[in-house]
C-alpha cells in the first residue's frame, strides 16, 4: 500500500472510532428532541456516564459492568432531569444546565475522593472486544477502515437502526413523535405526554450514557473535560439531520471525519496545533449556517 | 317506560379560577340516544365548557352526569373514551406529520402479525393502512390513509378527527362548531355524514350558533345562556325566530339586511397592483397576479378558504411579509411592494387600520390589563410628552368599553377575557383611530355570537359611510355577502371573482368560487 493509502485509513478508521460517541448520544438525544425536549443536557449525561463506566469497569475489570453502569447513572440523572421538569415544572433549560454543571461537579469531587487526583484516571481493562473475525481485517481498504471495530464501534450503529425502527414503527415511537407535535392532542385522546416525555429521557440517558462511556473506553481513561463538547456536538447532529436518524448519523460521520483530520494534521508542526484542535468545532459553526441557508 | 337517554347531566357548575367566572352555572342537558341534538347559545353561554366536562377535559365542581343511564364521574379523556364518549374540536387536535391512518388509529395501531416483530411492538403498516379504508368506506368516508394530515384540506381532516373517533367506538359524538371552517357545499357532505350516523344509532351532540343549521339537521335543541340552561325544544316545534329570541334573552329579533350601497363616487384610497407572494404559510399557495382598487366609502370583501392565500394576503397588507412582487398606489403615492417602509409609516401613522385575524397573539397582550391593550397604539394621544396620561387613559377605555359593550373592568387582566371580548376590545381601539383612511378587517366577527356581530356589521357599515375605505378579508361567505360592494374570491393564491355584489349572488355560487369549480 502506498503511503497516501496508508495515511487515508487510518483518517477514515479513527473517523468511525470518532463517530461512535456522537452516535449514541445524538440518537439518545432525538428522543427526546422528537418528545419536544430540546435535551442541553447530553454533555453532563455524557461525562456522568463516561466516569461511572470507566469506574465500575476498572472495579470489575469488566468492560460489561462497565456499560451497565454508564447506562444506569444517566439514565439516573436523566430521570431527575425528569422529574424535575415534568412533575415540578422546572424550566427545560434550566433543568439542563444544572445536569451539565452537576455532572462536572461530582465526577471531579467523587475523582478527587476515589482516585485522589483531579487529572487523568487511567484503567487498565481487558482489550476491547472485536466484532469482526480477525480475518476480514485482511481484506484490502474495506477491511481496515469497516471491518476492524469493537462490538461497542458496531453496537453504535445497531443503536441508530434500532432507534429508526422505533421511531417509525412502533406505538411507543409514534406517541413520543405525536407528543413533539401536539401535546395537547394526546392528552385529549386519553395518553399521558409527561410518560412519553419520561421515556424519551430514559432513551437520552441511555444513548448518552453509552456515548461517554464510548468515550472512556477510547482512552482507556477517564479525565475531567473527557466529553469536551462533544454532547453540544450530538445535538447539532440532530438539527443538521433533520431529526432523521440515518441523517444524523450522516452528520455524526462529518464531525468525527473533522475530529479524525484534525488528529492527524497535529502531526505536522508547521500549522498551530491550537487552530488544527478547534477544526471539528469550526466544521459544526459551518454546517449549522449552510444548513441554516437551505430552509 | 320510557327508552334511557344516553346522556344526561343535571345541575353542572364550573367555576374559573382566578376570575371566579362561573362558565356553568347548574346545567341541565338530557340527549336520547340516536338523535341530533344541537347546543346553542352567545359566546360565553357555557356550551363549549358543558361539552367538555362530557368529554372529560374539565372537572365540574357539582353535579351528576348520567351515560345510558349509569351514574359516572368523567375524570379524564381517557374515562370518556372508554364510556364511548369523543369529542371533535373547533381547532383540531392532530398530529401533522402523521398519517392519517396514524393520526385516525393513535394508540391502537395493529401490531405485526410475525412473532419476532410483533415482541418488539412493531406495527403493521398494511394492515394499519387497510383497517383505515375498511372504517373510512363503512361510514362512506373517502380518505386516504397514508397522506400526512398536515397536507390535506380543512374539510378531510375533520373526516380524519371524526373517523378517529369512530375508530375508538365513539358512541355519543361531540362536534364543536364543526361548521365554522367548511363552505356550504361541504357542510351539506357533513350533514349527510352526520344523518347517515344517527340512522346507525349513533347519538350526536353539535356545538354551533348558527340557528339555520340547527333547524335543518338537528332533532332536539337545548338553549343556553349565561351558563345556565333555558330549555330544550324539539326543532319540529319551535321557529328559526323564537330560537333566536331564546338564545339572545330578547322579545323579537330582526336580522339585518343586507348592503345595498351600489355606488363608488368616491376617490381612489390604495391601489394594488400584480401582487406576488412567494412565501406560503404552512399548507399554503403564496399569491399570484393579485390586482384590485379601493375607493372612499367602499367595503370590498376578498374571501377564500383556509389556505388559499388569505393569510399571505394579511401578512403582506400588515406589513409582517414582504412580497416577491407588486406595487402599491396609496393616495396618488405610487411605491414598491417589496420596499414596504413607506407602507408601514402608514400603518404606523394610523392612515391604514388593521385588525389582525389572530386577535390573541396580534391584537393583544395578554398579560396586560385592558387599558393598557386599549391606549397602546396612539402614542401622540395618551403619551405625548413620553408618559403616560393616565386620566386621558382611563376615561377613554371606560368609554370604549361602555360603548363596545365588553364585560370586562379596564384594570382586569385581559386574560381573563373571553374571545368575544377581546375581539370588541381590538375593534374599540381600531375604531378610534380617527385618521384611518383605510380599515383592513381581517375575520372580524370570527367567534363572535350574533348580538356582537350585529353591532361589528353595524359599525363597519357606520365608518364606511361616513367615507373610510374597508377592506374585508374574510372565510365568511355570509359575512362577505353582507358587507361588501365588490366581492373578490382567491382560490390557490389567485383571484378568481371580482363581482359586483347586487342580487344574483349567494352562499352556492361564492361557494362555487371557493373551491375552484367556477371561474371568471
Amino acid at each position: 500500500m502506498s503511503d497516501i493509502t496508508t495515511v487515508l485509513v487510518d483518517i477514515l478508521k479513527y473517523t468511525i472510532v470518532a463517530a461512535t460517541p456522537l452516535l449514541f448520544a445524538s440518537i439518545g438525544g432525538l428522543f427526546s428532541e422528537l418528545s419536544g425536549m430540546l435535551n442541553i443536557a447530553l454533555e453532563g449525561l455524557m461525562g456522568i456516564g463516561a466516569f461511572f463506566g470507566m469506574a465500575a469497569a476498572g472495579l470489575s475489570h469488566n468492560v460489561f459492568i462497565g456499560v451497565l453502569a454508564a447506562i444506569a447513572s444517566a439514565v439516573a440523572a436523566s430521570l431527575l432531569m425528569g422529574v424535575v421538569i415534568l412533575r415540578f415544572k422546572a424550566n427545560l433549560f434550566i433543568a439542563g444546565l444544572a445536569i451539565n454543571l452537576l455532572a462536572g461537579g461530582i465526577t471531579t469531587v467523587l475523582s478527587q475522593w476515589w482516585y485522589h487526583t483531579k487529572a487523568v484516571v487511567a484503567f487498565s481493562l481487558p482489550d476491547p472486544l472485536n466484532a469482526f473475525p480477525a480475518a476480514l481485517a485482511q481484506i484490502p481498504f474495506i477491511g481496515p477502515v469497516l471491518l476492524s471495530h469493537s462490538v461497542l464501534t458496531v453496537s453504535a450503529w445497531l443503536w441508530t437502526l434500532g432507534a429508526a425502527l422505533i421511531i417509525n414503527n412502533t406505538r411507543h415511537g409514534i406517541r413520543i413523535r405525536a407528543t413533539g407535535m401536539h401535546a395537547q392532542a394526546v392528552l385529549a385522546l386519553g395518553y399521558s405526554p409527561d410518560r412519553a416525555r419520561m421515556a424519551a429521557l430514559v432513551w437520552s440517558g441511555i444513548g448518552s450514557g453509552l456515548g461517554g462511556f464510548a468515550l472512556g473506553l477510547s482512552i482507556s481513561a477517564f479525565v475531567p473535560n473527557i466529553v469536551s463538547g462533544r454532547g453540544w456536538i450530538a445535538l447539532v447532529a440532530i438539527y443538521l439531520g433533520r431529526k432523521k436518524p440515518l441523517w444524523i448519523a450522516a452528520s455524526c460521520l462529518l464531525f468525527a471525519f473533522a475530529e479524525s483530520l484534525s488528529n492527524y494534521i497535529q502531526g505536522f508542526s508547521s500549522i498551530p496545533p491550537l487552530i488544527v484542535l478547534a477544526l471539528p468545532y469550526a466544521v459544526t459553526l459551518v454546517s449549522l449556517i449552510v444548513a441554516g441557508n437551505k430552509k | 317506560m320510557l327508552p334511557m337517554p344516553a346522556v344526561r347531566m343535571r345541575g353542572i357548575s364550573k367555576r374559573y379560577l382566578p376570575s371566579g367566572i362561573h362558565a356553568n352555572d347548574g346545567a341541565e342537558l338530557v340527549v336520547e340516544r340516536g338523535s341530533i341534538h344541537a347546543v346553542v347559545g352567545e359566546n360565553g353561554a357555557g356550551k363549549t365548557t358543558l361539552m367538555k366536562i362530557l368529554a372529560g377535559l374539565e372537572l365540574p365542581d357539582s353535579g351528576d352526569i348520567e351515560i345510558d343511564g349509569k351514574p359516572v364521574r368523567i375524570s379524564s379523556p381517557a374515562h370518556a373514551r372508554r364510556l364511548g364518549i369523543g369529542m371533535v374540536h373547533q381547532h383540531f387536535l392532530m398530529f401533522d406529520e402523521l398519517s392519517a391512518a396514524e393520526n385516525i388509529f393513535f394508540g391502537l395501531e395493529p401490531k405485526s402479525r410475525s412473532h419476532i416483530l410483533r415482541m418488539l411492538g412493531i406495527i403493521d403498516s398494511a394492515s394499519l393502512n387497510e383497517q383505515t379504508k375498511v372504517l373510512a368506506q363503512a361510514y362512506g368516508f373517502a380518505v386516504e390513509p397514508s397522506a400526512p394530515v398536515g397536507s390535506l384540506s380543512i374539510s378531510s381532516r375533520q373526516q380524519v378527527e371524526i373517523l378517529r373517533q369512530l375508530a375508538a367506538k365513539v358512541r355519543i359524538l361531540i362536534l364543536d362548531e364543526p361548521t365554522s371552517v367548511l363552505t356550504k357545499q361541504e357542510t351539506e357532505t357533513l350533514f349527510g355524514k352526520l344523518a347517515e350516523l344517527r340512522r346507525m344509532g349513533r347519538t350526536i351532540l353539535l356545538v354551533t350558533h348558527k340557528i339555520d343549521e340547527v333547524m335543518q339537521i338537528a332533532d332536539r335543541v337545548t338553549v343556553m345562556r349565561g351558563g345556565k340552561t333555558i330549555g330544550t325544544y324539539d326543532t319540529a316545534s319551535i321557529s328559526a325566530n323564537e330560537l333566536a329570541c331564546l338564545i339572545m334573552g330578547a322579545t323579537s329579533y330582526e336580522e339585518g339586511g343586507p348592503h345595498t350601497k351600489t355606488s363608488t363616487t368616491g376617490a381612489l384610497v390604495l391601489s394594488v397592483q400584480d401582487l406576488c407572494s412567494r412565501h406560503r404559510h404552512h399548507g399554503g399557495t403564496g399569491l399570484s397576479g393579485l390586482a384590485f382598487d379601493i375607493h372612499e366609502g367602499e367595503v370590498l370583501g376578498i374571501c377564500a378558504l383556509s389556505s388559499n392565500g388569505l393569510d399571505e394576503l394579511e401578512d403582506v397588507l400588515a406589513g409582517f411579509l414582504t412580497p416577491s412582487a407588486g406595487t402599491f398606489v396609496f393616495r396618488g403615492h405610487r411605491f414598491d411592494a417589496r420596499g414596504s417602509h413607506e407602507y408601514r409609516r402608514l400603518l404606523k401613522e394610523g392612515k391604514i387600520a388593521y385588525l389582525p385575524s389572530d386577535r390573541v397573539r396580534r391584537a393583544v397582550a395578554l398579560s396586560l390589563p385592558v387599558v393598557d391593550n386599549f391606549i397602546a397604539l396612539d402614542r401622540r394621544i395618551y403619551f405625548p410628552r413620553g408618559w403616560i396620561r393616565s386620566t386621558l387613559a382611563q376615561r377613554a377605555t371606560q368609554e370604549a368599553i361602555r360603548a363596545f359593550d365588553i364585560s370586562a373592568r379596564a384594570e382586569q387582566a385581559t386574560v381573563e377575557l373571553s374571545g368575544g371580548n377581546i375581539q370588541k376590545l381590538a375593534l374599540a381601539r381600531l375604531f378610534s383611530k380617527k385618521r384611518a383612511e383605510l380599515f383592513i378587517l381581517c375575520e372580524p366577527t370570527w367567534g363572535l355570537d350574533i348580538r356582537s356581530t350585529e353591532q361589528v356589521y353595524n359599525r363597519i357599515q357606520n365608518i364606511s359611510d361616513a367615507g373610510s375605505a374597508v377592506l374585508l378579508l374574510s372565510s365568511d361567505v355570509d359575512e362577505i355577502l353582507r358587507l361588501s360592494y365588490r366581492i373578490m374570491v382567491l382560490y390557490r393564491g389567485k383571484p378568481v371573482a371580482d363581482l359586483i355584489n347586487s342580487g344574483y349572488l349567494n352562499r352556492t355560487l361564492i361557494g362555487e368560487y371557493l373551491l375552484g369549480i367556477r371561474s371568471t
